[in-house]
């Protein structure tokens, strides 16, 4: 008997399977973390600006239409990439166009007198959507590892997106900024540094 | 197809056939072997590749969706096994040490190896005592022999390949 084939006999002896982890694997941590951290959002904002009275409404529906999209696309290409042999290079090409959809944004709109950039809650925009994302970047890879990714970086690519996308479509309700600029700097920005992260961390995190 | 026979197997796998997954693992065995064997030289290196898929597949297959094929999945995760190895071990195709070393063990039981190292070429003697009876890592031996460790493995790679030869002339 060959060591493959002692191998065989031994693996073989064991049939008992644990259960599938199905897409909750993923809906259940990331639903929680958004939950969480739009608690804690109001909590230290106050009521996200967009429910005051006289608020324009179109900027948060610029934003959610491009984190929306971003997001998804990052979730689908993520659960296709934690399974061996699917393909997902269509999904990471469409999570990648918001960016950059918001990146010739910036560079053909007019930057008026009135767009004062970077704006005064510049600060605290990159930092909700930097914790937030990583945090949905950490709960996207632990999730993740519960299936059985192969494609590494592009796995961690699409946690990095996936996680900076939900980030953006949570603190996207608090923000009062709309210009082009800034949400280039302070929401792509972030979040291409996410996905940089996942891409060159991802054969560390995700290796099995 | 041998793919729909795959796909069979696993499906009475899943239902628990210990005689059905058995057959499963050999088939899955086989097909990796003949994917890889291409882009692995090595017959001990291949085999631990087979190996560690296996391992792979037997750990994840409950990941493994029902409705889809088991065919790609299995390559998939064959490629990744070898992807996985090449980073661990670096790049350099002739630095497989420990393979060489169960093939010493299997291969030269009962062999008169001093006699058999005195057949070599001093350095590639010296390159296999060191890392195979003395026990030194490859490291370590190429800072003995003072010579950089790609040439270290590619002396313990020719000097077992001389080794096997002359074991194999030697009992015909």
């Amino acid at each position: 008997m060959t060591p493959t084939d002692a191998l065989i006999a031994q693996l073989s002896a064991d049939t008992a399977m644990r259960p599938a982890p199905g897409a909750r694997a993923f809906a259940v941590p990331l639903l929680a973390l958004m939950f969480a951290s739009a608690a804690v959002l109001t909590l230290l904002l106050g009521r996200p600006i967009m429910l005051e009275e006289g608020v324009l409404i179109m900027p948060l529906i610029v934003k959610w239409g491009f984190f929306l999209i971003l997001a998804w696309a990052a979730l689908a290409a993520l659960h296709a990439l934690a399974h061996p042999g699917r393909r997902a290079d269509l999904l990471l090409a469409l999570a990648l166009t918001p960016l950059v959809l918001a990146a010739a944004l910036a560079a053909i709109s007019p930057s008026g007198p009135s767009d004062s950039f970077p704006g005064t809650t510049w600060q605290t925009c990159l930092a909700a959507i930097s914790i937030i994302g990583a945090a949905g970047f950490a709960a996207a890879i632990h999730a993740a590892r519960r299936f059985a990714p192969v494609k590494l970086r592009r796995a961690g690519l699409a946690a990095g997106l996936l996680g900076g996308g939900l980030a953006a479509i949570i603190y996207s309700p608090f923000c009062p900024e709309r210009g082009a600029a800034f949400l280039l700097a302070f929401y792509v920005g972030p979040i291409t540094a996410l996905a940089a992260l996942g891409w060159l961390s991802g054969p560390r995190l995700l290796r099995w | 197809m041998t793919g729909d026979s795959l796909d069979q197997l696993m499906v009475r796998s899943r239902a628990g056939d210990e005689h059905a997954y058995r057959l499963f693992l050999g088939k899955a065995a086989a097909r990796l072997r003949a994917d890889l064997r291409r882009k692995v030289g090595h017959d001990g290196e291949l085999e631990d590749i087979v190996q560690e898929s296996l391992i792979a597949i037997h750990t994840k297959r409950h990941t493994l969706d029902p409705a889809r094929p088991v065919g790609p999945w299995l390559r998939a995760i064959g490629q990744y096994k070898l992807i996985d190895h090449w980073r661990r071990r670096g790049r350099n195709p002739v630095s497989y040490i420990e393979a060489d070393g169960e093939t010493a063990a299997e291969t030269f039981a009962g062999a008169d190896i001093t006699a058999l190292l005195a057949r070599l070429p001093a350095p590639q003697a010296e390159a296999i005592r060191l890392t195979h009876i003395e026990g030194l890592s490859g490291e370590e031996a190429s800072e003995r022999a003072q010579i950089n460790l790609s040439a270290m493995k590619l002396r313990v790679h020719r000097g077992m390949k001389r080794l096997r030869q002359m074991v194999s002339e030697d009992e015909q």
